[in-house]
């Protein structure tokens, strides 16, 4: 073997760090957990009153229902997931010193960044698409203890299954938005502890000044600015990104939403400035040049 | 073409400056000591060579090429160990070795077991590196560094938490590395560790290069002389005037001095013809430590 021949290479660098994420405990503990929460949820969801009425009655409905609940569990779910997995899986190589034997080696500061995001992209595709193979499958199965075959899921109309991929792309939009901001905390704090109570700490906090403003409205007897800032939030926009998006505007938040209604570019152009942001504050804490640690 | 190479390197840390206009040169396949006390620089100027930390000034070239330019070629003909080794330590010694390896590129399980081989940590690679201590975490962090076979070996005080026995095992280790054709860089701030194995010597202190030369002619020169004679104190007196005196003292009623050209036949002429006839004269003898010591507590001279 001769050293000339090895440099250091983007995919070899992604297969690394997967590997990094697949030893850790916390992974496998976290996909446990939401095993365990999605078994709660199809038991809370097969004892609902009436369930086989509204089935055989308006199958459509029954599937968006179905949709909302699980689809919530998968937002919260995936936001966490991500944001720890994300955090950690940066913020490690700081906290353990290990980034200057990565960068001793000639691999570029951006490159392994790039390296870490695309291994949390592809966590995160394939959480998604597990997950909606997992749902379906009891969805499946509770069709057919309910109604004896799977015709009713014949009838789910294409409205429901065009609603269900936008489903998709805004999970993908926010899962995207925690490997962005994990990226961020951990290049901001580069410490993990500092990361991971960063990126946990945002979207419960954002919700919560959703809360305070709400106060604040009615404290002061003024709407403005407190219910503009709303409308400047991450969460709040990602939460009706969904309805925004579905040509019937059937989707209700189950977070926080801004306080006056947007349309649909103020809210992407909302997302993708913080989107933006994110990244570059990631990026920039990534390429200083001097290596501390 | 020089191994590795600093071309008035220098690094300030807000008005602090830990490495000042260092001139290096390592050749191939040499066995190199930096030396210096703690704090002199010696791991600020290694992360410059490394391409972790920008120079303040200066440059520095490894195997012909600058660092900073070609980090991305030159970098991973180099392994490092630098200061204590950082590791993953929720990882197993041999995943950690694979996550490096992926790193580089195509790292081979078959050069993973030598290099576990070569480190000694066969029987315990499957072990959380969490439950290693210090020596068996130093034995790793130098396995990653030989990983890729590097060309160069960058490490910094690699005998930190060893025993003398994984001391005696690292020497042995680095030698066979240089006979290979390797060429070894390694800091220390206890010469006796590389003194043993090392052709040459850098010794710097408060950032600053000392002195720069074969361990042999490190252990020959400076030499000073014990002068026994009957007025000690008046012949030290006459000693501080001479211009190569400075540095007479008294000890034990014996005299110490540094002698005219250095050689003791000049010294003693300088006796009698200045009437301290003595009744020995004879070469101070001078272990490396000694004048690692006095190199290193006055920087100024
Ligand atoms: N990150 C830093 N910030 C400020 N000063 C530093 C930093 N790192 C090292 N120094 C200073 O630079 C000098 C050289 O340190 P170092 O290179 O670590 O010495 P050595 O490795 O020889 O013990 C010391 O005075 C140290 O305090
Ligand atoms: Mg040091």
């Amino acid at each position: 073997m001769t050293a000339v021949a090895l440099r250091p290479r983007f995919f070899g660098a992604v297969g690394g760090e997967v590997r990094k994420v697949s030893r850790q405990l916390s992974f496998w503990l976290m996909l446990l957990g939401a095993l365990v929460m999605l078994g709660v949820i199809t038991l809370a969801v097969s004892g609902a009153e009436g369930l086989k009425s509204q089935l055989n009655s308006d199958p459509t409905g029954w599937a968006y229902n179905e949709l909302e609940v699980f689809g919530t569990l998968f937002q919260i779910g995936s936001g966490i997931f991500l944001l720890i997995i994300g955090s950690r899986l940066i913020a490690m190589e700081y906290s353990s010193g290990t980034i200057r034997i990565l960068y001793a080696r000639g691999t570029g500061r951006l490159q392994l960044l790039l390296a870490k995001m695309l291994t949390l992209a592809i966590i995160g595709v394939a959480l998604l698409a597990g997950f909606i193979v997992l749902a379906f499958a009891i969805l499946a199965a509770l069709v057919t203890s309910l109604h004896g075959n799977l015709d009713p899921v014949q009838s789910f109309s294409n409205a429901f299954w065009a609603d269900f991929g936008r489903w998709a792309l805004v999970q993908g939009i926010s899962m995207g938005m925690a490997i962005l901001m994990a990226a961020a905390a951990a290049g901001i704090g580069r410490s993990l502890a500092f990361a991971m109570a960063a990126s946990l700490a945002f979207f419960p906090a954002d919700n919560f000044t959703n809360i305070l403003e709400q106060l604040a409205v009615r404290a002061t007897g003024h709407q403005h600015p407190w219910m503009d800032i709303s409308t400047y939030q991450l969460g709040a926009n990602l939460n009706v990104l969904l309805n925004l998006l579905e040509p019937t505007h059937r989707a209700r938040p189950a977070f926080a939403s801004p306080l006056i209604p947007v349309d649909l570019t103020h809210c992407l152009v909302v997302v993708g400035v913080f989107a933006l942001g994110f990244a570059v504050i990631a990026v920039a804490r990534a390429v200083r040049p001097d290596v501390l640690e | 073409m020089a191994a590795l190479q600093t071309r008035a390197l220098s690094k300030s840390y807000g008005s602090r400056l830990a490495v000042d206009r260092l001139d290096l040169e390592v050749e191939r396949a040499e066995l190199f000591g930096f030396l210096g006390p703690n704090g002199a620089g010696k791991t600020t100027t290694i992360r410059m060579a490394l391409g972790l930390i920008a120079p303040t000034n200066g440059s520095v070239e490894i195997l012909g090429l600058d660092v900073r330019r070609h980090r991305s070629e030159v970098l991973p003909r180099v392994g490092a160990l630098v200061e204590s080794p950082a590791l993953y330590g929720y990882l197993s010694g041999r995943d950690n070795l694979r996550v490096i390896g992926s790193q580089l590129g195509r790292v081979s399980e078959k050069r993973i077991d030598e290099v576990l081989e070569i480190v000694g940590l066969k029987g315990r690679d499957r072990d959380r590196v969490r439950t290693y201590s210090m020596g068996m975490k130093q034995r790793l962090g130098l396995g990653i560094a030989l990983l890729n076979n590097p060309e160069l070996l960058i490490l910094d005080e690699p005998a930190n938490g060893l025993d003398p026995a994984g001391i005696v095992e690292m020497r042995d280790l680095l030698r066979n590395l240089a006979a290979e054709g390797k060429t070894v860089f390694i800091s220390s701030h206890v010469l006796s560790e590389v003194q043993q194995i090392c052709t040459r010597v850098a010794i710097i202190n408060h950032g600053r290069l000392v002195r720069l030369a074969p361990v042999a002619e490190l252990l020959q020169d400076g030499g000073e002389f014990e002068v026994k004679v009957d007025q000690p104190d008046e012949l030290v007196a006459a000693l501080k005037r001479q211009q190569w005196g400075g540095e007479a003292r008294s000890e034990d009623g014996l005299v110490i001095t540094a002698a005219p050209d250095g050689r003791g036949r000049s010294l003693i002429k300088f006796l009698v013809d200045n009437g301290f006839t003595p009744d020995a004269v004879s070469a101070r003898h001078r272990d490396l430590e000694e004048i690692f010591l006095t190199l290193t507590e006055d920087p100024v001279k």
